[in-house]
């Protein structure tokens, strides 16, 4: 009682002042699978290195969230700022098994469905603006990702450890220029430097505007950066110290209630896997591993945009077509690979809040060391309730779902193949 | 068994979509369909043209009345009354102002969709007189952000004890403009604003222009607290609050085309009003009644009538107290 009249007089007598907001934005999903031949869900793609090739609804066997807080920490009458940002990570383990256990709790032992699993701290930086706008930043973030929500597939992840320097304007375009170090696996060698130093750097040019869209160009480029002990321990062809690239070039379009990009990327060396087929996070790390990862090319084309027909229909879709060629011509003597695929996600909506999606995707990988090429489609059916007036239609969460999803092809496993459940989705 | 315990719950889930993919009225589907708010404006426009005029005057409108907290997502569509503005034929969403012994702000904010209802805001004294216009170009576009919608916003305060009776606002009226109807409100891309939401590249895309329309939902807010925890505004810490932008007296965008009551006052006579402050005019109530007052809202309180007790605040405030507010306040706390 004393709560409620407490909450009357609140009501009934302030009027707020202050408007120095928090930033407070975040992002969770959550749910449970079940499979139609017994157990629990299982899922052909994670939310992590191996995008959904066939589209992420109804196969997502994870719980993830990130809590995101950001401040302005000074802001000057001429314009500039300083601003602090943060974010964590929870994660159950990720993999195409189940790992969700009775709740998510932090007890047994790590690799327990009901521990606490996953944590990290994915952003942790601050950022000077400047009046004109360009900005000087450090520590570890989040940086230029480009994703097609519908695979979770980010085809250009530059987050990390990192300095820059972002929205230079440059008058038909803004600059950014950033340099990121990471590491790679442990070479030996040197016992004080017991894990490998992978240094990149990574150049934009954004916002090219060409009469019809605009254009995003990027260059990345990495290196093996080996304390001498570690080079002295290295065998040849143990691990790569040619320097790698990566180019990108992205033509965004406006449509009605959405959009459409077209992407063409080229990567070498420690670039070349990432960049293939569907894999994902290009740029947040890169790979110096020896043996058959040398002297890897790949190029993909990739076509993803989201449109509205109407008021009652909307679609996401996908398309791309990749491949690869590498040193190795491994044991069946083919060295070079192709993997393609589409996703299409078309929904009816029948009024503010409820719609049913259907996902309906097709893919085909021929690696090097397959003698022939491999398929798995998917159809995912499910009704969903959201804030589809208020929150920007296709983006609208959250997103409450119950769904059914059924697997074929050559990649997909028997008894395997039939999964239902419920799910949320949610960002803000 | 396996098979057979996924088809039954299968099954049950299909029947839960299939009962909630019909009517408005079965069980999953509570959700009133507002998408029609957001027709083409073609389309709205033909639902305006068909609807009649209400009144020839101001003192003709069936005006809503209000409490001093009122709050409301109100549509606007053929259900209201429409009235004949020398700017145009208009929907109208029209309040009767509680009487209150204080100026109170209120919030309205135009929700976007495909096309969003831009207000002009006229505000109107006991005999219908026009005070005060708040033209459309005072509602701001604000971006989406966590738990917003895309909207035109403003706040202000009316006027309910400032200066003389007649110079009192006691009514208001939410309409929108053919010159409004004409323009079109630009939004950041809903891909943009999400990509800014999760750390995302800018995707680059081009802004939307929205137009405007007849027809749309009004978010309207008297006397709100806006410091939640889920609001925008501040948890903690902090610099000014920004300035509002000062409203225009331009009683011309009203000009009501009837010769009724519903003149227009010059610019001059709403301008002093502006300047008018209600606090600096009051006499102070005498000290004996003050108390009298701060022992009944205190009385009223520790019987659990909290109803009363704010009834008793108004009053007292209205009569000039500056402490019955307070004396509420802490009589809950002390609770």
């Amino acid at each position: 009682m004393k709560l409620k009249t407490l909450a009357v007089a609140v009501t009934a007598a302030t009027i707020s002042s202050s408007a120095f907001a928090l930033d407070f934005n975040g992002y969770f999903r959550a749910g449970f699978g079940l499979n139609a031949d017994g157990g629990s869900q299982y899922c052909y793609g994670d939310g992590g290195p191996n995008a959904h090739v066939v589209g992420r609804l109804g196969d997502e066997c994870d719980t993830y969230a990130e809590l995101s807080l950001s401040q302005n920490v000074v802001e000057r009458n001429t314009g500039e700022k300083f601003s602090i940002h943060t974010l964590v990570a929870y994660g159950t383990q990720e993999g195409n098994t189940d790992q969700r256990g009775n709740s998510w709790q932090g007890v047994g032992e790590a690799t327990d469905p009901w521990s606490g699993q996953r944590l990290s701290f994915r952003e942790a930086y601050a950022k000077y603006t400047m009046a004109s706008g360009t900005e000087i930043w450090a520590g570890n973030r989040y940086y230029g990702r480009k994703d097609v929500h519908i695979n979770d597939w980010y085809y250009v992840n530059g987050s990390g450890y990192g300095a820059g320097v972002d929205s230079i304007d440059l008058g038909f375009a803004r600059l950014g220029v950033a340099v990121r170090h990471n590491k790679w696996h442990d070479v030996g060698g040197d016992d004080s430097q017991p894990y490998t130093s992978t240094p990149q750097l990574d150049v934009r040019l954004s916002g090219i505007d060409i009469g019809l869209g605009s254009i995003d160009l990027i260059a990345m480029g990495g290196k093996a950066n080996l304390s001498d002990a570690q080079e002295d321990a290295q065998t040849d062809g143990s691990y790569n110290d040619k320097t790698g690239v990566q180019l990108t070039a992205e033509w965004a379009v406006g449509l009605p209630g959405g959009f459409n990009k077209l992407v063409a990327q080229y990567s070498t060396e420690g670039y070349g896997w990432s960049g293939y087929g569907m894999n994902n996070h290009l740029g947040d790390s890169y790979n110096i591993g020896g043996g058959g990862d040398l002297g890897r090319k790949s190029w993909r084309i990739i076509d993803h945009g989201v449109v509205k027909f109407g008021s009652n229909v909307d679609m996401g879709w996908s398309a791309f077509y990749s491949q690869l060629d590498q040193d190795d011509a491994g044991d069946n003597n083919k060295s070079d690979g192709t993997r393609y695929g589409v996703t299409v996600r078309p929904r009816y909506l029948w009024n503010n809040t409820m719609s049913t999606i259907l996902e309906a995707a097709y893919y085909n990988a021929e690696d090097p060391w397959m003698s022939e090429s491999a398929d798995l489609n998917k159809v995912a059916l499910a009704q969903a309730w959201s804030p589809l007036q208020e929150k920007g239609g296709f983006w609208a969460r959250p997103e409450i779902r119950i769904f059914v999803a059924k697997f074929g092809g050559d990649m997909a496993q028997e008894k395997n193949d039939l999964m239902y459940g419920a799910q949320v989705e949610a960002w803000w | 068994m396996g098979t057979k315990l996924g088809v039954v719950v299968l099954a049950s889930m299909v029947g839960l979509a299939a009962c909630s993919s019909g009517t408005d009225d079965s069980l999953l589907s509570v959700s009133a369909d507002t998408r029609y708010l957001y027709a083409d404006t073609l389309v709205t426009e033909r639902t305006l043209d068909a609807a009649p005029v209400c009144c020839n005057s101001f003192e003709q409108i069936d005006f809503k009345s209000i409490n001093y907290d009122y709050q409301s997502e109100e549509a606007i569509d053929n259900s209201r009354q429409a009235f004949q503005f020398n700017s145009g034929k208009s929907f109208i969403v029209a309040y009767e102002l509680p009487r209150l012994g204080e100026d109170i702000p209120v919030t309205l904010e135009a929700e976007i969709g495909e096309t969003v209802f831009a207000p002009t805001v006229v505000l109107l004294n006991e005999n219908f007189q026009v005070l005060r216009v708040l033209p459309s170009d005072f509602f701001k576009y604000v971006e989406a952000k966590h738990f917003k919608p895309n909207v035109l916003a403003g706040s202000f305060k009316v006027r309910l004890a400032s200066g003389l009776p007649e110079e009192r606002e006691r009514y208001m009226v939410v309409y929108t403009t053919d010159q409004s109807l004409s323009e079109q409100t630009q939004i950041v891309h809903p891909a943009r604003t999400y990509a800014k939401a999760q750390a995302k590249a800018d995707p680059g895309l081009p802004d939307p222009l929205i137009p405007h329309s007849v027809m749309g939902m009004l978010s309207v807010a008297f006397n709100s607290s806006a410091s939640t925890v889920f609001s925008d505004k501040a948890w903690f810490g902090g610099k000014k609050e920004e300035p509002l932008p000062a409203p225009s007296n331009d009683a011309s965008v009203a000009a009501v085309s009837a010769t009724s009551t519903a003149a227009v006052t010059s610019s001059s006579n709403s301008a002093n009003v502006v300047a008018v402050d209600s606090r600096s005019l009051k006499k102070a109530m005498l000290p004996e009644t003050e108390s009298f007052y701060n022992n009944l809202i205190e009385d009223m309180v520790s019987r659990d009538e909290v109803e009363k007790a704010l009834k008793l605040v108004e009053e007292a405030e209205y009569a000039g107290s500056r402490s019955a507010r307070n004396t509420f306040i802490e009589a809950v706390k002390n609770k």
